[in-house]
């Protein structure tokens, strides 16, 4: 499976990092893996020759091969194999050639020079993204040190932009956990949200518990600056809420799966702003 | 004489949809309107492979669309091959940025890219993403470019003995991208220091990563069996050989294949 009659000489474990490649590679040892190798010319002049073809009248150039890609282009003959070459300077293997191309550490481009300035243009603007751990390219220093860039830089970012909000951004929820309506939700937002039967009420619990006040029965308060909610029961109305069992009389902090009742209905609090997250710091780091 | 013989396979493998582009050029010239652009330097060969991320429609647009901008845009410039190799991804990267701002509902969409130029002095690539690019000389594949997904990091991880060799291979991180064309700032573009000669006989392979569904031996192998034949057999023998796999979950593959040309100097 891994023989290479052709090559004539023994597989390596890996094709970069094999420890003979390596050495090779380091010391331009003549000997050994080079000598197992057919001569061949290190630098063929590889078009000088064809510099006379028409470039546009070459049918095995695929048209876009975009999707399927199904239909096989043109094929065009094999070119007649060359004359072995004379030995001149020792061929390169695939991997000697790769890290020559690539640079012996493999250094990024905005590590290596001229090319540094090319590189800032992509990374120029400070738009807003978002990392999701690991060491962020503003530390190269410390990478670069353990290790050539292969593994340096680990960072995600979603690709993504923000525009308008398309509603009142939700900033947590009320899941109904009992009665009519059970396995329903309803958004909480910021400010003030009136809890009632009716539609009116920016929180309408409208599964047929006649036992909610159609109006404002109660209300759920976001407060953005300081990012807690608070419940606040409407004491003008007769029926009677819960929080976590107790029938508060002023407002009282909620907290995440607090328990709300009203009437034969069952609420669960599930907040969704907090202190690690709240809109506002979206639309402030926005560009 | 043809200085490159190239050909393009590809296969959805298990998806019912291909988000893989790929373009070579000269010979994609219905992308490429303008008919002053459209003649290549002599002995000169341009191939562009994306796989595009995003969900259905969006990925297979970026991918389609990075390589338009990028085929369009490198035909034009008229500097050095490393310039007109990153104008050509800024250009393409500001295409998707366009689109995405003419149609938010396409946010998120992005692309991988890799861009190889072939021309007497050897080959030079610039690549975003993890699509592989390898030279494949006297059985032997090497990777060019580099891997901006997770999959090094996992692959450090399994010889640190943090997980098996399997586990490593199997992570759904191996697929997350540390960098894309998405119209946002790139985070990473690897680009090649110097071209890379090419010998007679090389082949130079530019893939997606379903490809790498392929044991890289076995991508030797296949090479090394119909390489005498040309980069038609090897193309068709890759995609072949990822259908054969029949991985419940083989994600679009696609292969440029390009023969470095025999030289009778």
């Amino acid at each position: 499976m891994v023989d290479n009659p052709a090559a004539g000489k023994p597989k390596s474990g890996g094709f970069l990092g094999s420890l003979k490649e390596a050495l090779a590679a380091a010391s331009r040892d003549d000997t050994g893996l080079a000598a197992a190798r057919t001569p061949q010319e290190t630098v063929a002049p590889v078009a000088a020759t064809q510099a006379v073809a028409a470039p546009n009248a070459i049918p095995a150039v695929m048209t876009p091969a975009v999707a399927m890609a199904a239909e096989p282009p043109a094929a065009v003959p094999p070119p007649i194999p060359a004359a072995p070459h004379a030995p001149a300077n020792r061929p390169l293997s695939a991997a000697e050639a790769a890290r020559d191309a690539r640079g012996v550490t493999s250094l990024k481009p905005q590590n290596s020079g001229p090319q540094q300035e090319r590189h800032m243009e992509f990374d120029g603007t400070n738009t807003t993204r978002i990392i999701r751990g690991g060491p962020k390219a503003a530390e190269p220093a410390a990478a670069a040190a353990n290790e050539p860039a292969r593994t340096q830089l680990v960072r995600g970012r979603q690709p993504l932009k923000r525009g308008q909000f398309v509603q009142d951004p939700v900033v947590g929820w009320l899941v109904i956990v009992g009665g009519p309506g059970l396995g329903a939700y309803r958004p909480i937002f910021e400010g003030n949200n009136t809890i009632g039967r009716a539609a009116s009420n920016r929180v309408p619990l409208d599964f047929g518990d006649e036992s909610i006040s159609s109006e404002e029965q109660a209300y759920v308060r976001y407060d953005s600056n300081d990012r807690s909610f608070l419940f606040v029961p409407n004491l003008s109305k007769t029926n009677i809420v819960q929080v976590n069992a107790k029938k508060p009389t002023a407002a009282v902090e909620l907290a995440a799966m607090d328990v709300i009742v009203m009437g034969r209905t069952q609420l669960v609090f599930m907040p969704f702003c907090s202190a690690e997250f709240d809109w506002s710091e979206i639309s402030e780091s926005k560009d | 004489m043809t200085p490159f013989d190239c050909a393009v396979r590809a296969t959805r493998g298990a998806r019912e949809y291909q988000e893989d582009s790929a373009l070579v050029w000269p010979g994609g010239v219905e992308v490429v309107r303008d008919t002053t652009i459209s003649k290549a330097p002599d002995g000169c060969l341009l191939a562009v492979l994306a796989d595009g991320m995003g969900g259905h429609a969006g990925g297979a647009l970026a991918s389609r669309m990075v390589c338009d901008h990028f085929l369009t845009s490198y035909a034009q410039h008229g500097g050095t091959t490393v310039d007109g190799l990153l104008d050509a991804l800024a250009a393409a990267n500001s295409a998707i940025a366009g689109k995405v701002t003419d149609e938010p509902l396409l946010s998120g969409m992005g692309s991988t890219l890799v861009a190889v130029v072939f021309s007497p002095d050897g080959i030079n690539w610039v690549s975003v993403g993890d699509s592989p690019l390898w030279l494949w000389r006297r059985g032997e594949i090497a990777l060019l470019n580099e891997d901006h997904s997770l999959a090094p990091d996992l692959d450090k991880l399994a010889a640190a003995g943090k997980m098996t060799a399997e586990q490593a291979r199997r992570d759904p991180r191996r697929h997350m991208l540390r960098s894309a064309v998405t119209g946002d700032d790139i985070d990473l573009v690897d680009i090649s220091r110097k071209p890379l000669r090419l010998e007679p006989g090389d082949y130079v392979i530019l893939a997606s990563d379903g490809l790498q569904s392929l044991e890289n031996s076995e991508i030797e192998r296949i090479i090394q069996a119909y390489g005498a034949d040309g980069a038609q057999p090897v193309a068709a023998a890759l995609i072949r050989a990822i259908d054969a796999l029949r991985e419940p979950h083989q994600d679009n593959a696609t292969v440029v294949v390009v023969r470095a040309p025999e030289v009778a100097v």
